[in-house]
């Protein structure tokens, strides 16, 4: 695992005062791991608003449940489960609104999106294919679409995505297994060619 | 691998996808620390609920209102009540006109 040993961990000192109710500690914690916590989040939401929330949404969760916080599991993994976590939920609340149910597909599959030309954003080549690997994902649903967006976009190992959602290994493999059977129906309806 | 294929391919997209850089001047530092700060709104409870209605009760336009509201009903009623009367005895006229046919 890519975290530092707990013993060694320099954001401890931090951790302990904001356990404590020290805000300007926190404060701290948040400008040191905020870029971390919003490349992670801007996988699962290309727009900056939603981003903005998401990444805001993850810190405030992470000071609630800091009290409970034990030094034996490294923090960064930790801040990271609590990110994925926030992720999901994301995708939930999509599903569920209005909004969310504007960008499913039509009966024939086709999205009025998918007719545009590909010059058609102004954004950057690499921003436009996350919004559009994004768009696809999105026809699935949430739990896949987090799985996927951390297998494919993010490239998480799967034993480190089955830790952060509590799934045991098998588990993670199988719903692995059914999220690209899923995909791939997916990808075929919009014309992809399959990986 | 046929790679002179028009279709669009998922792991080239993704490829691509994942150079997408998240911007670097966001901070939401003090969107949090509001957040945090902010005092957290009790939560409603069924006493609560009983609370806000007696109170509602014990309001005198409330009472007004309920009065007002209650003597219109009465006063319907009533009239209802002669219109009732008419009615029945149209028909008690009637009856002895109609059973001949």
């Amino acid at each position: 695992m890519s975290a530092p040993p707990v013993a060694h961990d320099p954001d401890l000192p931090l951790i302990r005062q904001a356990q404590a109710g020290d805000l300007e500690a926190f404060d701290e914690i948040v400008r040191r791991h905020q870029p971390l916590m919003t490349a992670l989040l801007h996988r699962f939401s290309p727009a900056r608003a939603d981003l903005e929330d998401l990444v805001q949404e993850a810190f405030v969760k992470a000071w609630h449940a800091l009290p409970a916080w034990q030094p034996e599991r490294p923090f960064l993994h930790w801040l990271k489960r609590i990110a994925v976590r926030t992720g999901l939920e994301f995708y939930r609340r999509r599903q569920r609104s209005p909004m969310g149910r504007l960008a499913e597909p039509s009966p024939d599959g086709r999205h009025p999106l998918d007719d545009l030309p590909a010059d058609a954003t102004d954004s950057s080549a690499a921003q436009g294919a996350l919004e559009e690997a994004q768009f696809i994902l999105s026809h699935l649903p949430p739990e896949d679409r987090a799985l996927l967006t951390l297998l494919h976009l993010e490239q998480m190992p799967l034993a480190e995505i089955a830790q952060h959602f509590g799934w045991s290994r098998i588990n993670a493999k199988v719903k692995a297994y059914r999220a690209r059977q899923r995909l791939h129906t997916i990808l075929k309806r919009h014309g992809y060619e399959l990986p | 691998m046929d790679t002179n294929s028009l279709k669009p391919n998922w792991d080239h997209l993704t490829d691509q996808a994942r150079q997408a850089a998240a911007p670097a001047d966001l901070d939401v530092r003090h969107a949090i620390r509001q957040q945090i700060s902010a005092p957290a709104s009790p939560p409603v409870t069924q006493s609560g609920l009983w609370d806000e209605l007696l109170a509602l009760g014990s309001a005198r336009w409330l009472q007004g209102g309920l009065t007002c509201l209650v003597a219109a009903a009465g006063w319907t009623c009533w009239q209802g009540l002669a219109t009732l009367n008419e009615l029945a005895l149209l028909w008690s006229l009637e009856a002895p006109f109609l059973a001949r046919y």
